[in-house]
């Protein structure tokens, strides 16, 4: 054409071009997306910080600026000793539920043991089920004198004293260790399912025997995954706050987790103590987090490859059965013992270690469920009716984040997708307690305060990294050219993530919404430091009940709990298949 | 095709001039030039190839001119519309550019039928239904695949999305087309048929297209030009003749077909564009006679290109200048005999006639035919 | 009745209809007469703020809902009416309202709780609404005979309650077992059966044994020494603390409270065979709880009525039954049914401290002490 024309052409060029590269749809929603995850993430953080250098003074109302709250972290007597009770259990814990991950995984995706896929679901149980029940029921099969295992071994073992003592860090531990065995599992399983048995069978080829195959090729594959779950179960063992309050704490133990929430709601209340505790925690936490995401994460996927096979199965021979009863006995002892004995407790008007059929009775149920009844025990059945309005409006907002954050990570290129990513680790690394004090002290001046918002926010804030690991892992998967496809057929950013991106992750997405309702269902940690009458959770509710009333009205709560986050967990699998949790 | 475009421009019609126009092409991914400095042009309704290894920087430039990438420097433009063009501040988004594009991958959505995924450009333009329904009709039947249109994308074979795909792609119509290697993923019988396919197509509907791949025979089958490109520069435009006939340099020659490649520098020009090359290997030195390319004079390094099917290898010395070697791999293909001969430190390959019957060990003497005895730049 | 007989008609009437009038009379003079002057102010704003929450340590579900009842019963302040008893531990609620305080956000209108040295820091910063009470001068005299920290009009004590020996007699080795003094709860027999309460966890503990050391009723020092030599196990919770007796695990709890043997009996009637309280002859330690309207509340109207009612007897009443905690309401009457488990105010040895917000200082020796005894 001629110059003539052609400069004709370009002069007419609609001017909207040039606000185009500026204000797209697509910049407007990360922009605002950023603000509000940073806002979310970074306020309470930053409190926190702020908090942690201010003293209180002994009147208990003005503060000062100072060290001293990190220097009472070494020179108070309990302190130091807390932190080394934490690391302990977070040590103890993480060597267990690596020997049971590791154990469970290998027979699961590599043996003939018989069952083992009737079985599967049931290994992975405890993960949804909340650790601070957990703890509960252990302490009343073998708390001490009113233990049932331990009365059953005095009657029919003619045992002296106490067979079983879970009241101490080796509870703890146990209980601990037990409830989050899944995590390294999940973690273990998914590796040892994806390996290309090419590996091993090239081993074997040259001469190398079952054992050596292992050890040699296996091992070294499966190693980051192993660890990858074993550094998840330090963390969250570290932030665990149920667990250790109800088994070690009362009885002479403190961890870092129960101190900072006596420091925020005991008697000696000190919520800048118990910040600059906070900060120690969250430091350390945050550091291992960091890389388990940077260092370990990324290399599990060295065995990825896109074509599906079967990975060898060692026969056992004989030895099957053994396997079998080992992962039998695991899901006896961690899943139908413990609910076992909440029920049973839970029947009793009052428990004294035994069972007693005359006075069996469903009156505890009627008092923590009826809320119509005028003997209905108001925290617990507030705490069914908030827990359940939580769950399903903090899930859904939590997931919608959830998609556009992982799409503005896995789509967007650049230093702010990096960020994003980055911050969405953050919350993970803060225990739940420490999380809740900030968002507490950030927003009480809001109307948020004291009404459900505000544990909505510490939730959100908190969790919707889980939903958006889900969403990205399904993302991952699907090619970006599907979206760019859309993108040259002449729709909009919106459109797209309308048509095309969204149908597509619908899986994904239901799934990461069932592990948040799950998860905001019983979660104990921040609810009990933003709560307050009318606002109870059901976790508040347990606690409360733990505290002011008896065991068995407690385990009448706890059971009712467990029953709903065992309908979930059926829900969760049947829709999102088998693949759908592997890390 | 339509006069009045979903933009509004209007398109120039009847021209002999360049559709699209890519001018200056910059694109930095850090401090890694991808894309240096490209130009170049595709007349309307033509088929341009960019040939390449990976990370020549030819995806980058189709992506580019979709709109997918942004770029640090240059100017694109199709039909008189600029593009692309960041000395001016203009970026038009890539869903306004009225470009249809075929996916390495396909890209056919699974959770949609075929004809859902076809339809889906006209419904974003707000087509009226019944024309959608004819003209995602048409369209099938043009690609062969009348019989898939309520099929979910996941039940096609890949050859079948590939076609899926490229129905998508100009059932609107678009002013241009882009390829993104549509037919790596097939296997080769496929792949040979797919070619043909996709050439006659695109010569049915017209539609100007820009094809990327770095498989060298799609290229010579496929293109009216041809541009080789490496580390983010072009090496050679044109016709697929011309560039397989005369390279312009070692990297050319080397990427299209098989050639014979020996340094050395031009010792005289005999002819305009014909002249004398002094190779040397190994202690051996010879002169060949050759074509010479532009502006090649004397003393300038350069680059002996011989083709296999154009040395010939006989048992005697026929006369004339011949190289002495030995024959060290003679390998039965059918239709021919793949040679190596050694002379000196150099293996020529040597594309023998079956009847000759050469085998390993044996003597022989190489021809070359100065008409088929290129120098290039090296 | 018919009009057969119209004089004896009529006689049933009278006989009827006087004592009705009388009765209507009688129960109208004494519903006015009942509410003071002070209460009768309040009645119509209360009643208007629609809502009153109150944020104790002590009240359980039970209580709150009868007394919410009554409350709302006895101003006739409408079936709309909201009461609520929020319950959270000792430090929980101070943490809670100084926070609030410190924001000038408040959800709280009534903050019940033990904390001298809480209330004295917030009444020098002026955090409480003035009160202007019917009832409270019949409480001031018997608290201040107990040596009790109050500070009229911004903060008063409704209640009392003290730490008594509690065991279980059906546990082997505690069936002839009595306490009345703290020798009987430290002797060595006892190895193994004890608990003691970890006094860092609370301020009543502390102010228990500061006020008894004050007072020259114990030597803590030698208690300490004995009790430790008996083997106790670590607790302060008092409800589990309760558990651990009524299981056996460690059948004797010096520091008890008699409204938590009240209440597990309320739950199973035959503990009352074996639940026994004592009281020490040394002295009890009343460790009054302390109630002020926080300034600023959203509901002080109302905050300030149910102050009154905690006050009068019928409020009392309520209280005493859900807790079986004492009170300081000259010549007061307990109902028959809480009785048994509180104090006879005019008989046992009450001790108090001369100055609660003094001994706050004192906090950190007396437990560092405990503690490297203890833990």
């Amino acid at each position: 054409m001629s110059v003539q024309t052609a400069a004709a052409d370009i002069t007419r060029q609609p001017t909207s071009s040039r606000w185009r590269s500026l204000v797209t749809q697509e910049s407007v929603a990360t922009l605002v997306v950023s603000v509000i995850v940073a806002a979310a993430v970074i306020l309470p953080l930053f409190t926190l910080v702020v908090s942690s250098f201010q003293v209180l003074d002994s009147g208990g109302f003005d503060t000062t600026w100072g060290l001293d709250n990190y220097r009472t972290l070494f020179t108070d007597r309990v302190i130091p000793k807390a932190f080394v009770n934490t690391l302990v259990i977070s040590a103890g814990s993480t060597v267990l539920a690596t020997f049971f991950g590791v154990s469970l995984a290998w027979i699961n995706a590599r043996t003939n043991s018989p069952g083992r896929d009737r079985m599967e679901p049931f290994n992975l149980i405890p993960f949804f089920l909340s650790p601070f029940v957990g703890a509960i029921a252990w302490h009343n099969l073998a708390g001490g004198k009113t233990g049932l295992l331990n009365s059953w071994a005095r009657e029919y073992l003619g045992v002296h004293g106490n067979l079983l003592n879970v009241d101490n860090i080796w509870g703890v531990i146990w209980v601990t260790g037990l409830f989050f065995s899944p995590l390294v599992y999940l973690f273990v399983v998914g590796s040892l399912r994806r390996m290309d048995p090419s590996l091993e069978d090239s081993a074997r080829t040259t001469g190398a025997g079952l054992l050596r195959t292992a050890r040699t090729v296996t091992l070294p594959l499966v190693a980051p995954g192993i660890l990858s779950g074993a550094i998840i179960v330090f963390v969250t063992s570290a932030g665990e706050f149920g667990v250790p309050f109800k088994l070690c704490a009362p009885y002479g133990w403190q961890t870092l987790t129960t101190q900072i929430f006596s420091k925020a709601v005991g008697d000696d209340a000190n919520q800048y103590l118990g910040a600059a505790m906070s900060m120690a925690l969250g430091v350390i936490t945050v550091f291992l987090i960091w890389i388990q995401q940077s260092y370990i994460a990324p290399r599990s996927f060295t065995t990825v490859t896109g074509k599906g096979f079967r990975p060898n199965v060692i026969d056992l021979g004989r030895w099957k059965w053994l396997a079998f009863a080992f992962n039998f006995s695991f899901i006896m002892v961690a899943v139908v013992l413990p609910i076992f004995c909440l029920v049973v407790v839970s029947l009793h008007p009052v428990w004294q270690a035994e069972i007693i059929p005359s006075d069996l009775t469903l009156h505890n149920y009627v008092k923590t469920l009826f809320w119509w009844r005028p003997d209905h025990i108001q925290a617990a059945t507030n705490g069914i009716y908030n827990s359940f309005i939580l769950a399903f409006l903090g899930a859904t907002i939590a997931m919608i984040l959830s998609l556009v954050v992982s799409y503005m990570i896995h789509r967007t290129k650049g230093f702010g997708s990096r960020l994003l990513d980055f911050l969405c680790v953050v919350p993970v690394g803060f225990p739940g307690i420490v999380l809740a004090m900030g968002v507490l002290v950030t927003y009480i001046k809001t109307p948020i305060y004291a009404t459900l918002w505000i544990i909505l926010l510490g939730y959100i804030t908190r969790f919707f990294p889980y939903g958006q690991r889900n969403v990205s892992s399904v993302m991952l998967a699907i090619s970006e050219e599907l979206d760019q496809s859309s993108r040259m057929a002449g729709a909009s950013w919106f459109t797209t993530l309308r048509r095309i991106t969204i149908p597509l992750l619908k899986p994904g997405i239901f799934a990461g919404w069932v592990l948040l309702f799950i998860i905001f269902l019983r979660e104990l940690s921040m609810s009990i430091i933003l709560y307050t009458s009318g606002t109870e959770t059901l976790s508040v509710g347990v606690y409360y009940l733990t505290n002011y009333e008896n065991e068995t009205l407690t385990s009448a709560l706890s059971m009712s709990q467990t029953v709903v986050l065992l309908i979930c967990v059926f829900v969760f699998r049947r829709v999102a298949g088998r693949e759908a949790l592997t890390a | 095709m339509s006069a009045r475009n979903t933009n509004g421009a209007m398109e120039a019609k009847g021209t002999a001039g360049h559709y699209v126009e890519v001018e200056g092409l910059v694109k930095l991914f850090g401090n890694d030039r991808a894309v240096d400095n490209v130009s170049f042009s595709v007349p309307k309704g033509k088929f341009l190839t960019l040939l390449g290894p990976s990370g020549c920087g030819k995806t980058t430039t189709l992506m580019s001119i979709a709109g997918l990438h942004t770029i640090n420097a240059g100017r694109i433009s199709v039909g008189g519309m600029v593009y692309t063009a960041p000395a001016d501040g203009l970026f038009l988004p890539p869903e306004k550019r009225d470009i249809g594009m075929v996916f390495q991958s396909y890209a056919i959505w699974p959770h949609m039928t075929v004809a859902e995924n076809v339809a889906y450009p006209l419904e974003i333009r707000k087509v009226a239904r019944e024309e959608i329904d004819a003209r995602v009709t048409d369209v099938l039947k043009l690609v062969g695949l009348g019989q898939m249109a309520s099929k979910l994308a996941t039940q096609l074979s890949g050859g079948q999305q590939q076609r899926a795909a490229l129905a998508r792609a100009i059932v609107s119509r678009p002013r241009l087309l882009l390829f993104d290697e549509p037919l790596s993923n097939l296997d080769l019988k496929l792949r040979e048929q797919m070619r043909v396919e996709l050439k006659r197509i695109q010569h049915e509907v017209g539609i100007t297209s820009i094809y990327v791949t770095h498989d060298q025979a799609e290229a010579l089958v496929m293109s009216d030009e041809i541009i080789v490109m490496s580390k983010g520069r072009i090496q050679q435009k044109g016709g697929p003749r011309e560039i397989y006939a005369r390279p312009v340099n070692a990297y050319v020659s080397n990427f299209i077909g098989v050639a014979n490649l020996l340094k050395g520098h031009v010792t005289a020009v005999t002819a305009p564009g014909r002249g004398v090359v002094e190779v040397s290997a190994g202690g051996r030195t010879v002169q060949m006679p050759c074509l010479l390319g532009k502006d090649m004079s004397a003393g300038a390094e350069a680059v002996i290109s011989v083709r296999p099917e154009n040395v010939e290898a006989t048992r005697q010395n026929g006369g004339g200048p011949s190289l002495e070697g030995e024959v060290i791999q003679a390998i039965f293909l059918g239709n021919c005999v793949d040679c190596r001969v050694r002379w000196g430190e150099f293996e020529w390959k040597v594309m023998a006639h079956p009847r000759a019957g050469l085998k390993t060990g044996e003597k022989v003497y190489l021809r070359l035919d100065p008409e088929h005895t290129l120098a290039v730049l090296p | 009745m018919g009009s057969r007989h119209p004089a004896r008609a009529f006689r049933h009437f009278v006989l009827l209809a006087v004592p009705l009038a009388a009765a209507t009379l009688i129960a109208a003079a004494a519903y006015a007469d009942d509410l003071t002057p002070q209460e009768k102010a309040l009645v119509a704003a209360a009643k208007k703020e629609g809502s009153v929450t109150i944020l104790n340590p002590l009240f359980s579900d039970r209580t709150g809902q009868r007394l919410g009842e009554a409350f709302i019963k006895r101003y006739g302040l409408g079936p709309d009416f909201k009461f609520n008893n929020l319950r959270k531990g000792t430090g929980a609620t101070v943490a809670q309202v100084r926070q609030e305080i410190q924001a000038g956000k408040h959800t709280v209108d009534i903050l019940l709780v033990s904390a001298p040295g809480f209330y004295a820091e917030a009444v020098k910063r002026g955090a409480f609404e003035k009160l202007d009470s019917g009832y409270w001068k019949n409480h001031e005299e018997l608290a201040k005979k107990a040596g009790q920290y109050f500070d009229y009009p911004y903060v008063v004590v409704p209640l009392a309650y003290t730490f008594q020996p509690v065991w279980n007699t059906s546990c082997p080795g505690m069936e002839h077992f009595n306490a009345e003094s703290y020798a009987d709860v430290v002797k060595p027999e006892l190895k193994g059966k004890t608990i003691v309460s970890d006094i860092t966890k609370s301020f009543t503990y502390t102010n228990t044994a500061i006020s008894l050391a004050e007072n020259h009723a114990v030597d803590m020092d030698a208690m300490w020494k004995k009790l430790k030599a008996t083997d106790p196990l670590v607790e302060f919770r008092t409800e589990p603390k309760m558990q651990m007796v009524i299981s056996c695990q460690r059948p004797l709890d010096m520091w008890n409270l008699s409204g938590r043997v009240y209440q597990n009996v309320l739950k199973k009637p035959e503990l009352a065979k074996v639940l026994k309280i004592g009281f020490y002859k040394e002295g009890q330690v009343m460790l009054g709880n302390q109630a002020s309207v926080i300034k600023g509340a959203p509901h002080p109207n109302a905050a300030k009525l149910l102050i009154e009612f905690l006050l009068s007897k019928e409020g009392t009443d309520v209280v005493v039954e859900g807790e079986a905690v004492n009170t300081f309401l000259k010549g007061y009457e307990p109902p028959a049914a809480a009785k048994p488990y509180l104090l006879d105010m005019s008989k046992a040895k009450l001790l108090g401290m001369k100055d609660w917000v003094a001994a706050a200082s004192q906090f950190k020796t007396v437990r560092e002490n405990w503690q490297k005894m203890f833990q």
